[in-house]
């Protein structure tokens, strides 16, 4: 169980994560929404602890320290391997730091990827790069994977069959916290859906809850974000308007 | 940066030095009682430049931090969260501490180098008194 207390953080004075409490149990899929700049990236490297910050996160009722530090795993939209190493070389290098990392599984998602292996990561697209680093932090032998927009550029194949390879690979101790602006298209994977305003959990709420109500995790999304359908429409109407008066 | 600037410029003053302690007349070659100053007079360019060699080591390790931070990504974020939480601090420091070692040595033997051309190069009568303990003061940086 990973268990996140009170989390905050501030920058330079400035709130992005207030009274932050969440909950993740073995074999969770978890959808992570919010606007830009709600904190989903700040409370992703706060568990990590790439971030200091306030209150606690406990793995199994133990702070997160170097000695369980590789049951979380992190892909990062800002990437997190060395660029002039090949795959091959980044695999050697997980291989002899984490000790339940899966060969297997690496070279699986190597293949459905079509990546190279013994060409410098840095010399890959951006897609590529994207891939490589899910690859890389979901052959570690976590039982937390944290992912913070991992396919921003990808395209929507590579995408939809990722999803399906994943929950396909995902052993039922494995939990997955998925952070994503791309709602529908994880609406169908996710389990749970916990969505972030302006530092603060707005809403938490299984997807099977969702489902016995009727609604569609969109829906719950914009409802929650009290986001208002007229929006465009009226934007629209002020800027014709003024113009047609010019 | 710690051998041969030094050494040139330490040979130069010295030999100016030396030229202080003689005096010469219709080819014949007199003392002018002077005194050769205190060895560690002579160290300063190769105090400074052990001290900017070793501050550069510093700067290194910082470079070596700051790379995992470059080339568009963050592998800072793999290294500080490895089980082994002292591999990064030695991925960075390895090297800077290397070089700051070889610098140490390279600086004793310089000193030496100095001390000895010193010590055979100057006439015992021009010798300053505690001519031995020169070596430390000049070795430690004390005047």
């Amino acid at each position: 169980m990973l268990e996140i207390k009170n989390l905050g953080k501030r920058y330079m004075g400035k709130k992005a994560l207030e009274g932050v409490d969440l909950t993740l149990a073995p074999g969770e899929f978890v959808g992570l929404f919010g606007e830009n700049g709600a904190g989903k990236t700040t409370l992703m490297k706060s568990v990590l602890g790439l971030l200091a910050h306030t209150g606690g996160v406990l793995l199994d009722g133990e702070p997160v320290t170097h000695r369980n530090i590789d049951r979380l795993s992190f892909a990062t939209a800002e990437h997190s391997f060395f660029p002039q190493l090949s795959p091959q070389a980044h695999m050697e290098f997980y291989a002899a730091h984490f000790p339940r990392f899966s060969q297997k599984r690496f070279d699986g998602l190597m293949e459905f990827f079509a990546l190279p292996r013994h060409r410098p990561v840095g010399r890959f697209s951006t897609g590529q790069k994207n891939q490589f680093e899910v690859i890389l932090a979901v052959s570690q032998g976590a039982d937390y994977i944290l992912m913070d927009e991992p396919f921003a550029g990808n395209d929507v194949f590579n995408r939809e069959d990722f999803y399906k390879v994943l929950l396909g690979i995902l052993e039922p101790r494995e939990t997955v916290l998925l952070s994503t602006h791309l709602i529908e298209e994880v609406a169908p994977f996710v389990s749970r859906a916990v969505l972030l305003h302006q530092g603060r959990i707005l809403a938490d709420e299984s997807t099977e809850s969702l489902e016995e109500r009727g609604e569609t995790l969109m829906g719950f999304v914009k409802s929650s974000f009290g986001y208002r359908a007229d929006r465009a429409s009226r934007a629209l109407g002020e800027i014709m308007g003024e113009d047609e008066r010019k | 940066m710690q051998t041969a600037f030094p050494l040139a410029v330490f040979l130069f003053i010295f030999c100016n030095e030396l030229n202080t302690l003689y005096y010469y007349r219709g080819g014949t070659r007199y003392m002018t009682g002077e005194m050769m100053p205190p060895f560690e007079t002579f160290c300063d360019v190769e105090r400074y430049m052990f001290v900017i060699t070793v501050l550069s080591c510093v700067v290194l390790a910082f470079r070596y931090f700051r790379a995992h931070r470059a080339n568009g990504s963050r592998s800072d974020y793999l290294m500080r969260r490895l089980p082994d939480r002292w591999e990064f601090v030695r991925r960075c420091c390895a090297m800077p501490c290397v070089f700051a070692a070889a610098s140490v040595v390279t600086f004793v033997v310089m000193i030496s180098i100095f001390y000895a051309v010193y010590m055979l190069g100057t006439p015992a009568q021009c010798l300053p008194e505690g001519g031995g303990g020169g070596f430390w003061r000049g070795l430690l940086c004390w005047r």
